[in-house]
């Protein structure tokens, strides 16, 4: 009987402690008049169907406590707090009833000097639209030159799990630096995949049909290993950029960093045959930034012609002093799979023309449209504010410079998911200097949605998390490979390319 | 041994024995001296530089900072040392937390190798050791990546003790368990300590069990896990250490790179001796502990090897540590600057040996702030010392960033913060120069994320508090001194430019360029002590002029009468008769005049002396002896 009355007594405490945490809305509260201010900004923003919750803090410094309420085809979900954190499977269970797109009702509530207010309520449309699941990015501090750990990372976009895919720390000390970068995937997909290792047991660690291996770009013909890659979607080729780049910082100007090419070329790799050529290297043009279209027919790129007015110059101190000259356009040639030759390459967009640089361009999986990333000069738009990114429609020839999705600060790296239906973009937007991974939706008319921060587990994870995201990339499946493993090719050998006028 | 309390100390019999008769009172009162002196000398002594020392390390109060700690292995020793290490921003307090850790770990030594009262200075060999560590570090205080490295040795040898007394005391059975889970649950937790310690465990295995199996397996067991742990980690979990750095994780294995250049392999050596010796010491006691017998012998000289340690210990303390009046100067001079204390930054370069040149670029700063330059840049010792250390110090690392702020180049500023944040974290430093450069270009935005970021500190919250009301309200701005002074030489324009780490010849280049739209007095002034230096005669006009149109209605200060009288001298083209001159300036110049001629011939190395006492205070000196000097 004792042991009765006691476990009695217990679970009623046990029954009054939870319902002493669960909020409640409160009953007849005040109107504010005002739309909540929250970080980061998820209000009126677009989100796929398999996101992972959208955390944010509720900015109301003077409130005692606030309330929240998520509320959609008759559920809802009630938090309690400044800082919103779903759960993730009370989320997953309230965006599982958007059997078709929605808007998911948001609404703020804070306790002032005892009285309750209710602010307007914000609304968040969730697409049916899925995004992909995964996504990977280089971790980076927004350095000038100094690089230490690097890491390249993937991120389940449907919770926030992020697992190493490499790390330089693991093959380097203090005398023997590594840098890497220039992850990238064939399909969205992982059994063709790249990235790069510069310095120290530098190379290339290239992933073909599953069979890892650590492969040596540079040849004697070309100017660099290959940057930038980019897989064709149906061929068994890699188009890249080859690249002889230097570094300078503004004195003043809040862009710091200007990057440039004094020389930059295209070239083919044949992963088969471990083979490269060139593809265009025109003696005053600097190409670079190649994609394909996805039927792997034609190249994207683009091209700045840069010829040095002041004969006493070398190209590095005449590209100092003229670096608002220089000015990339965006081009495409067509490519024979057959005889792996390239047609004359067209001007698509003459940029030079209007005063504007066009870097980093991706074709959409339809093919309809080409994103990139515009500013007033340059090729490194990640440190340009005035860089957005921007959508030409193939079929009518329209440029649209998403108004709607850019910011005032630096956008750039636009890259589409495997469905077409999500762009993703790195974007300054929140500090000016820190680069973070910011998701649209893309309507079948083209227009883009409010773009919304890649979510974290809590609000004020960007505040405190010291690291830019670079290039960050869509895929439909996780890199199959351990870190170790990585490691352990990059500590071998590296089988080197070698170089023929055509690599077929 | 065998604990003789109470007792005085057996001294044997034999005359030169009684002659140092050590009572446990002495020693017990030695030791005690030993931790007050210490502690002493580092709150008279190194108070500047142990302030230093927690303006180059961070701790946050945040989930994130501890989940970051812990990506690595000994991630939590850090954690914790970082966590300690902020205390020295009042130095005589983070000083007594450490010493009173120190004394802790002194008593555990006792303790777990049971050393008698009469032998207990044996156990300050080890503290010895560890103060070593730390004392010996001089420059690598800017250069150091393990995070809390002050604390970390201390409290690694702490928690290997603490096992090792919790080990001694097991069953033989429990023995085998307890050195598996301290390796594989330590070693996440404190790295290379907890390797060291199985090592130990299995060493005091061979010394005192008596079952022969078990004087083979729990050694064989120690080593396996002491290879095979690290390695287990590397495979299935760490991403950030390499898989030979494993095995010094918790020191500065990653750093200290015993193959490399040989002059850095040397002075790495050095670095490293402190260690490798107190591991010796752990691994001898281990072995001898419990079963050691004070034979015959030892109780002879048992005298003379008290006096033998009470006069080494000290001694190797004292050999070990870093004493550099330059290094002290530097770090004086830093404190001073972010005081605004430009007068004391100024004096703190009356250096007596060779200056470095950050003693004097500082020097030049603080002359400049407190209008002292113009009749005194010259007084002070001029030089270009290289920086006492086996590594290679650069300017920019050490002195770069206050350099770049007080001379208005804020962006510079803010790189040289992120260049080195990349390589060795957001250090308080480097946060607070942010800060200030951020807010002095506008660029308030950013700035916020860096007072945000100081805001999770214990210390250097108020001092973000000051700086995010100037972003909320740049109004502010306009009364803070540390901002507005500086700004008043940020006035030039835009370019694309790079200053390879050569902060001190970089700024040379550009406060003498023409880049410059409306300088201010201060500006000009600047510039034209940067000319001096220089010793280019057109750039002096250039800069001269400037400063004139700046300061036309004030006495011309004495070391730029002197260089006018000398260039105007050099280059016969200029008319410098319409310029009020000192007549001592002028007189002074003749007799200057009147010596080279008398000493006409000799090599200016000869003739140096001859003027060093009448004119080593005056630009001419400057001029035509000080030379060679290397500007960074």
């Amino acid at each position: 009987m004792k042991i009765r009355i006691y476990s009695l007594f217990a679970a009623l405490t046990a029954i009054l402690m939870v319902a002493s945490c669960t909020p409640s809305v409160p009953t007849s509260p005040t109107a504010s008049g005002k739309s909540p201010k929250i970080y980061p900004d998820y209000k009126e923003v677009t989100i796929p169907c398999n996101i992972a919750p959208l955390t944010f803090e509720i900015i109301e410094p003077k409130a005692d406590e606030v309330v929240t309420r998520f509320s959609a085809n008759g559920k809802e979900l009630l938090l309690s707090g400044k800082n919103v954190t779903p759960d993730l499977d009370d989320w997953r269970d309230l965006l599982s009833t958007f059997k078709t797109t929605g808007r998911l009702q948001v609404e703020t509530f804070y306790q002032q000097d005892g009285k309750w207010y209710g602010n307007k309520a914000f609304g968040i449309t969730v697409s049916s639209d899925p995004i992909d699941p995964y996504l990977s990015y280089r971790l980076i501090p927004p350095s000038y030159v100094a690089y230490e750990k690097l890491d390249i990372v993937q991120r389940d976009l449907t919770s926030y799990d992020e697992k190493v895919i490499y790390s330089n720390m693991m093959l380097s000390n203090d005398q023997s630096g590594q840098c890497i970068n220039c992850h990238s995937y064939k399909n969205f997909k992982t059994d063709n995949m790249q990235f790069h290792a510069r310095q120290h047991l530098g190379g290339t660690v290239f992933v073909h049909n599953g069979e890892m291996r650590k492969i040596d770009l540079k040849t004697d013909s070309t100017i660099s290993a290959g940057v930038y890659p980019a897989f064709n979607p149906i061929y068994d080729v890699v188009a890249y950029s080859v690249n002889k780049t230097g570094q300078v910082f503004h004195t003043v100007h809040p862009d710091k960093v200007e990057v440039q090419d004094t020389e930059s070329d295209l070239i083919l790799y044949n992963p088969a045959k471990n083979t490269v050529s060139h593809i265009f290297n025109g003696k005053n043009d600097l190409e670079v930034f190649p994609t394909w279209s996805p039927d792997g027919r034609t190249l994207y790129f683009c091209s700045a012609h840069f010829e040095i007015k002041d004969s006493v110059n070398t190209i590095t101190k005449e590209e100092i002093l003229r670096y608002k000259d220089i000015k990339y356009n965006l081009l495409r040639a067509r490519w024979n799979p057959d005889t792996y030759e390239f047609s004359e390459p067209d001007t698509l967009v003459n940029a030079a023309s209007f005063g504007k640089s066009i870097t980093l361009p991706r074709v959409s999986p339809d093919g309809r449209y080409v994103l990139f990333a515009m500013g007033e000069y340059g090729c490194f738009h990640v440190w340009h504010s005035d860089a957005d990114i921007c959508m030409l429609d193939l079929q009518t020839g329209k440029l649209n410079k998403l108004e709607n999705t850019n910011s005032n600060d630096a956008e750039s790296y636009p890259s589409w998911s495997s469905n077409g239906k999500w762009i993703m973009f790195s974007s300054r937007r929140d500090d000016t200097n820190y680069t973070r991974v910011y998701l649209a939706h893309v309507e079948n008319s083209g227009r883009t949605s409010k773009a919304f921060l890649l979510p974290q587990s809590f609000p004020d994870y960007y505040n405190q998390f010291g690291k830019s995201y670079n290039r960050p990339e869509f895929m439909v499946e996780p890199v199959k490979f351990a870190p170790a493993d990585a490691a352990e090719v990059l500590s071998g050998e590296a089988q080197k390319a070698t170089y023929t006028q055509n690599c077929k | 041994m065998k604990n003789n309390k109470k007792t005085n100390v057996n001294v044997p019999k034999e005359k030169s024995a009684k002659r140092f008769s050590i009572t446990e009172g002495f020693l017990n009162k030695s030791v005690l001296l030993f931790f007050a002196v210490v502690w002493l000398m580092f709150v008279l002594f190194e108070n500047v530089q142990l302030q230093r020392i927690q303006e180059l390390s961070t701790f946050l109060c945040t989930e994130m900072y501890f989940d970051e700690m812990m990506t690595a292995p000994a991630g939590f020793l850090s954690y914790v040392a970082t966590f300690l290490m902020q205390f020295f921003y009042y130095p005589a307090l983070g000083i007594t937390i450490y010493m009173a850790l120190m004394y802790v770990a002194y008593l555990l030594v006792r303790k777990v190798f049971a050393i008698p009262q009469r032998w207990s200075l044996l156990a300050l060999v080890p503290v010895v050791l560890l103060l070593w560590t730390n004392v010996y570090m001089g420059y690598w205080i800017f250069y150091s990546k393990l995070s809390g490295y002050f604390y970390v040795a201390l409290l690694g040898v702490m928690a290997i003790l603490l096992a090792m007394l919790a080990y001694k005391r097991l069953p033989r059975w429990a023995k085998y368990l307890f050195v598996a889970v301290w390796t594989i649950a330590g070693y996440p937790l404190i790295g290379v300590y907890a390797l060291a310690g199985a090592i130990l465990m299995g060493a005091y295995s061979i010394a005192t069990d008596e079952k022969a199996l078990s004087r083979i397996l729990l050694p064989i067991l120690s080593l396996a896990l002491v290879g095979a742990v690290p390695a287990l980690y590397y495979y299935n979990f760490y991403t950030s250490v390499a898989f030979p750095l494993m095995y010094g994780a918790g020191t500065h294995a990653y750093q200290w790179s015993l193959f490399g250049d040989a002059n850095f392999a040397i002075h790495v050596w050095a670095m490293w001796l402190p260690f490798a010796l107190l591991f010796l010491f752990l691994l001898v006691a281990t072995m001898l502990s419990d079963k050691m017998k004070e034979g015959e012998k030892v109780k002879k000289y048992y005298s003379h090897i008290q006096i033998s340690l009470i006069v080494a210990l000290p001694c190797v303390l004292w050999l070990s540590w870093f004493t550099d009046e330059n290094y002290r100067a530097e770090l004086a001079q830093n404190k001073a600057m972010w005081e605004e204390d430009w007068n004391r930054v100024a004096d703190l370069g009356r250096v007596s040996c060779e200056p470095t040149r950050l003693v004097v670029i500082n020097k030049n700063i603080g002359l400049l702030r407190s209008g002292r330059a113009g009749e005194e840049m010259f007084r002070f010792p001029d030089g270009s010392s290289t920086m006492k250390s086996g590594i290679n110090v650069r300017l920019s690392q050490t002195g770069g960033k206050m350099m770049y702020y007080q001379y208005g180049r804020f962006s510079f500023c803010y790189r040289w913060c992120v260049e080195d944040a990349v390589e060795f974290g957001w250090r308080i430093e480097y946060i607070k120069h942010a800060v200030r450069s951020l807010i002095a270009s506008g660029q308030y935005k950013l700035a916020h994320r860096y007072t945000d970021m100081l805001k999770h500190t214990i210390f250097h919250r108020s001092w973000a508090e000051r700086y995010e009301k100037m972003i909320e309200n740049p109004l502010l701005v306009e009364k803070a001194t540390d901002i507005t002074i500086p700004r008043q030489l940020y006035c030039y324009k835009n370019t694309l430019d790079v200053d390879e780490s050569f902060v001190e010849a970089y700024l040379m280049n550009v406060m003498v360029s023409n880049l410059y739209v409306n300088p201010s007095p201060l500006c000009t002034e600047a510039s034209l002590m940067f000319a001096l230096i220089r010793k280019d005669i057109q750039l002096y006009w250039n800069t001269m002029v400037a400063y004139l149109g700046n300061h036309a209605q004030l006495r011309i200060p004495t070391h730029y009468q002197e260089a006018l009288l000398l260039y105007a001298n050099l280059d016969r083209r200029a008319d410098i008769s319409k310029f009020k001159l000192d007549n001592r300036v002028t007189e002074r110049f003749r007799k200057f005049g009147q010596l080279s001629a008398k000493y006409k011939g000799m090599s200016e190395d000869q003739m140096a002396p001859y003027f060093k006492d009448e004119f080593g205070d005056t630009y001419w000196y400057f001029y035509f002896f000080v030379r060679d000097i290397r500007t960074n």
